[in-house]
C-alpha cells in the first residue's frame, strides 16, 4: 500500500504534482527491492569475473599463442598443441600423473573410510584418536616433505634403517630411481586426511533403525557393512571422489619441493610441468596449452563420473 | 626639522659593528660546500630497494658495511636492503605486477632472459650520464657480465674474475699416485683417479669421493663449454650445438663420476658433504671430496674455514682445469655477480647512485677482507693484498697463461634458466641410465631449440 505521506500534495515541490508519481515511486522501489540481492552478489560476482572467469578465459586465448608476459602474444594457431604431443616430456608427465591419479586416489578413499570406520566406534578416549588421526593433514607441505626427505633417504632413511633391521632385502633408492621415485608420492598421499572426516560424518548420519533393522534380520557385521553402511555413504563417497581426483590432477608441491621432478622426471607431475613451462620457461602459451589439456581430460572424468553416479549413488531422499 | 646622514659617533659605531660582524664572520669555520652538495642537501630523501640472497647473513654479511658506508656519504638517498634469494620467476612476476625492488643482485646466468625480453632496464644512456663511473676499469670481459646483444642492463659488482680451475687435495692426489703439485691434467685420469679415491664404510655408504661433475662450478651449464671446449649455443645465439660429438664425448664421461659409485650412493654423499665451499659441511672444505672446479672464491672461503674444517691451506693445489681439447687451458673470463634495474623503478638515477658506489675501491676492499673476493677491476686489484690469501695468485696468474678466455656473453641465451634445467635433466637421464649421452642431448637440444625460435619469433 502505498503511503498517504507520498500521495499528498506538496506545494513548492513540482514533481510531487505530477499524478503518476505515486507510481512510478513504488515501481522504483519494487525494482530496487528486486535488486538488492544482486548488490549484495555483486562483490562475489565481481570476484569470480575478474579472477576466475576471465583469466580462465584468457588462459584459452593464450594457449594459442607464444607468450612471455612481456612482449606482445604472437598468434601461432594450435602450434603449442602439436608441440606437446611431440614433447617425450609431457607424455612421461602425463602418464605419472593418471598413475598417480589411478592408484592414489582409491587407495585414499579405502584408507580413508577405514580409518572413518575405526573412529566412529565409540571406545574410550576417542577424541584423542580423532585427533591424532587429522594431525598429519594439518602439517604444512613444506615441512612434510622435509621430514619426509629424511623418511626415504637410501642411507639414513627411516624406510630403509627398519627394512634393514628387520633384515629385510628391501632397501631401495627411493628417491634416486625414476621407477620407485613415483611410488613414493602415491604411497605418500594414501592417507585419510579430510576425506576421512567426511566419512566419518557421514557415518553418524546412518539412521540408527537401518542398523536395528538389519540386526532383527539377523545380518551380520560385514553384511551390515556392505548392505547397509556402504550404501548409505555413497553420497560421501561420490563427493571424496570427486574431490580427491580434482586434488590428485594438481599434485604440485611435494615432488616440486622433494625432487624437482626427477631424477630424469621419473616425479615430473602434470602441473609441474605446467609450472615449469610458464614460469622457468617463459612459455605462457605452452602453459596454457598444457593447462586446458589437463581441464579437459579432469572435465570427461567428472562428466563420466557423474553420468554413473545414478547406477550407484543412493540419495536417502531420492536422487 | 628631521636629521640628514649620520653624526660622527653614529657613523663609528656603525663601521665598528661592521667590522666586529666581518671579524666574527672571519673566525667561522671555512664553508667547504659545493654546489653538488648543496643540490644534494636541497633533493627530497629517496629509497632505493635492493634485493639480494647472497652473503646477506653472518659474519659473511657484505651487505651491511657497504650500506654503512654509503650512507657515511651522506646522500639524500637511504637503502633498504631486502635480504632474499633472487629467482628469475620470482623477478618475472614482481616485474609483471609492479612490486620489484629497484636493484637487483644476481649471479648473471639467471637474469639472461630477463635482459633479453626487456624485463630490465637498459642503463647506457644512464652510465653515459654518471660523470663518476667509467667502464673501461673493467678487466677484459668483466664488462660483459651485464649485456645483451650490445646493451648494457647490468653493472658488475662484487664478485667476478676468473673461473673454475680445478682444485686438489695434495696429500689425496698423492695417495693414488699423482702429483700433488701438477694435478689431473686430463679427463680419464682425473676419473681413474676418482675411482680409487671412492671410500665406503661398512653399509656401503660413500665417505670419500674424488669428484662430482655437480660440484660448486659444474652445477650449471656454462661451466662445461669451457671444459668441452665447445660452445652450446651459436655465435648469432639463433641454434643450440648440444648435439655434438664432444658434447656427448664430454656428458658420457663426467657421467661416469656419478655412475661408478652408484648414484644413490652418490646423492647421499652429497646430502651429507655438500657442494658450496661457503658451507661449513662442504666436502672439498673437510676434505671429503679430493677435488672440485672451482672460481676464484675458493681461497678466501678456505682461508675463512680454517678453524672450522682443519684445512691446511698450503696443501691445496690448483690448476687449469682439465680440458677435452687435451692440453687447452681455459677459464671462463668474467662470469660474475651483477646489478640490475627492473624497467618498474622509479628512481633509476639515485639507484645507479648506489650501484656505482658499490662498485668502488672502498667497498670492494670491504668485500676482500670478509671473502677475499671482489669485482675485477683496474683500480680494485692495485689496491688489493693477494698475498694473504694463499692460492688467490694463482687465479689472477690464470688470464695470462690461458689459450682461451671465455667471455660470459658467449654462454647467455634468451632462455637460460631452461638450458639449465634441460642440462641437468639429460645428466640425470644418462646417470640413471634411462638415455645414452646422445640421445638425451638430442631432445633436449630439440625442445631448447624450439623455445629459442619462439623467442626469435616474437622479436621479428
Amino acid at each position: 500500500m502505498t503511503s498517504p505521506l507520498l500521495s499528498a500534495p506538496q506545494p513548492g515541490l513540482g514533481p510531487a504534482e505530477d499524478p503518476r508519481l505515486p507510481n512510478r515511486l513504488a515501481r522504483g522501489r519494487s525494482f530496487r527491492r528486486r535488486m538488492l540481492p544482486f548488490l549484495f552478489l555483486l562483490p562475489w560476482f565481481v570476484g569470480v569475473l575478474t579472477f576466475q572467469a576471465y583469466p580462465i578465459l584468457d588462459s584459452f586465448y593464450h594457449s594459442f599463442t607464444i607468450y612471455d608476459v612481456f612482449q606482445p602474444a604472437k598468434w601461432i594457431g594450435v602450434r603449442n598443441y602439436v608441440n606437446l604431443a611431440e614433447h617425450d616430456y609431457t607424455r612421461k608427465a602425463l602418464m605419472n600423473t593418471l598413475l598417480y591419479v589411478v592408484v592414489s586416489v582409491p587407495g585414499g578413499l579405502v584408507v580413508g573410510l577405514l580409518q572413518a570406520l575405526l573412529l566412529n566406534v565409540k571406545i574410550r578416549g576417542l577424541q584423542l584418536f580423532r585427533t591424532l588421526a587429522i594431525v598429519p593433514g594439518t602439517v604444512p607441505v613444506a615441512g612434510a616433505a622435509a621430514v619426509f626427505l629424511f623418511i626415504w633417504s637410501p642411507s639414513l632413511g627411516l624406510i630403509n634403517s627398519f627394512l634393514k633391521a628387520l633384515g629385510l632385502p628391501w632397501q631401495q633408492a627411493w628417491l634416486t630411481s625414476p621407477v620407485m621415485v613415483k611410488w613414493v608420492f602415491i604411497v605418500m598421499a594414501i592417507q585419510g586426511g579430510i576425506g576421512m572426516l567426511i566419512f566419518l560424518a557421514g557415518l553418524q548420519n546412518v539412521p540408527q533403525e537401518l542398523y536395528d533393522a538389519a540386526k532383527i534380520d539377523g545380518a551380520k557385521s560385514i553384511q551390515t557393512l556392505f548392505k547397509v553402511t556402504l550404501p548409505m555413504l555413497t553420497p560421501y563417497t561420490l563427493f571424496n571422489l570427486l574431490t580427491s581426483l580434482i586434488g590428485a590432477f594438481q599434485m604440485f608441491s611435494g615432488p616440486m619441493l622433494m625432487t624437482g621432478g626427477g631424477p630424469a622426471g621419473g616425479s615430473m607431475f602434470y602441473p609441474q610441468l605446467i609450472y615449469e613451462n610458464a614460469f622457468r620457461n617463459f612459455r605462457m602459451g605452452h602453459a596454457a596449452a598444457l593447462s586446458w589439456i589437463l581441464f579437459v581430460i579432469c572435465v570427461v572424468i567428472v562428466v563420466l563420473l557423474f553420468r554413473t553416479s545414478a547406477s550407484w549413488v543412493y540419495y536417502e531422499g531420492g536422487n | 626639522m628631521p636629521k640628514q646622514g649620520f653624526s660622527r659617533r653614529e657613523f663609528l659605531s656603525l663601521i665598528g659593528a661592521a667590522g666586529g660582524a666581518a671579524l666574527l664572520a672571519a673566525c667561522q669555520p671555512v664553508a667547504t660546500s659545493t654546489d653538488g652538495d648543496e643540490m644534494e642537501a636541497a633533493m627530497e630523501p629517496v629509497t632505493v630497494s635492493v634485493q639480494s640472497g647472497w652473503q646477506t647473513s653472518g659474519d659473511g654479511d657484505v651487505w651491511t658495511p657497504c650500506i654503512e658506508l654509503f650512507d657515511e656519504k651522506g646522500t639524500h638517498i637511504s637503502i633498504e636492503m631486502i635480504r632474499l634469494h633472487v629467482s628469475p620467476e620470482d623477478t618475472m612476476t614482481a616485474v609483471a605486477g609492479g612490486t620489484a625492488p629497484d636493484v637487483y643482485h644476481r649471479y648473471i646466468g639467471g637474469f639472461a632472459e630477463l635482459m633479453a625480453r626487456g624485463v630490465m632496464l637498459p642503463l647506457d644512456d644512464l652510465i653515459a650520464n654518471a660523470p663518476d663511473f667509467d667502464p673501461d676499469i673493467y678487466l677484459g670481459s668483466q664488462w660483459d657480465n651485464g649485456k645483451w646483444d650490445g646493451v648494457t642492463y647490468g653493472i658488475p659488482a662484487l664478485e667476478g674474475g676468473s673461473m673454475p680451475a680445478i682444485c686438489w687435495h695434495k696429500h689425496l692426489i698423492e695417495e693414488v699416485g699423482g702429483d700433488p703439485e701438477v694435478g689431473p691434467r686430463s679427463w680419464p685420469e682425473m676419473l681413474e683417479w676418482s675411482r680409487m679415491l671412492l671410500q665406503y664404510d661398512d653399509d656401503g655408504n660413500l665417505t670419500q669421493a674424488g669428484f662430482d661433475p655437480k660440484d660448486a662450478y659444474g652445477f650449471t651449464v656454462i661451466a662445461w663449454p669451457v671444459v668441452f671446449d665447445e660452445n652450446y649455443i651459436s655465435e648469432d645465439k639463433r641454434t643450440f650445438t648440444f648435439d655434438t660429438e664432444a658434447w656427448a664425448e664430454g656428458l658420457d664421461l663426467i657421467a661416469q663420476f656419478w655412475t661408478d659409485p652408484g648414484v644413490d650412493k652418490m646423492q647421499a654423499f652429497v646430502d651429507q658433504w655438500n657442494y658450496w665451499s661457503g658451507y661449513p659441511s662442504s666436502g672439498f672444505n673437510n676434505a671429503k671430496r679430493a677435488m672440485v672446479m672451482d672460481g676464484n672464491w675458493l681461497p678466501g672461503m678456505l682461508r675463512n674455514m680454517v678453524e672450522v674444517t682443519g684445512v691446511e691451506l698450503e696443501s691445496i693445489g690448483y690448476n687449469f682445469h682439465p680440458n677435452l681439447n687435451e692440453g687447452n687451458k681455459a677459464i671462463d673470463f668474467g662470469t660474475g655477480h651483477t646489478l640490475f634495474m627492473p624497467r618498474t623503478t622509479q628512481v633509476a638515477e639515485d639507484a645507479l647512485t648506489f650501484i656505482i658506489h658499490m662498485t668502488s675501491v672502498e667497498v670492494n676492499l670491504l668485500e676482500f677482507e670478509i671473502r677475499a673476493a671482489c669485482m675485477w677491476s683496474k683500480p680494485i686489484l692495485d689496491a688489493i693484498d693477494l698475498s694473504s690469501v694463499p692460492g688467490l695468485q694463482w687465479f689472477f696468474d690464470a688470464p695470462l697463461e690461458a689459450d682461451r678466455l671465455w667471455s660470459p656473453n658467449e654462454f647467455l641465451t634468451p632462455v637460460q634458466s631452461q638450458c639449465e634445467n634441460l642440462w641437468n635433466r639429460a645428466f640425470e637421464e644418462v646417470t640413471v641410465g634411462v638415455k645414452s649421452a646422445e640421445d638425451a642431448l638430442f631432445d633436449i637440444n630439440k625442445e631448447l631449440q624450439q623455445s629459442l625460435d619462439e623467442y626469435w619469433e616474437t622479436q621479428s
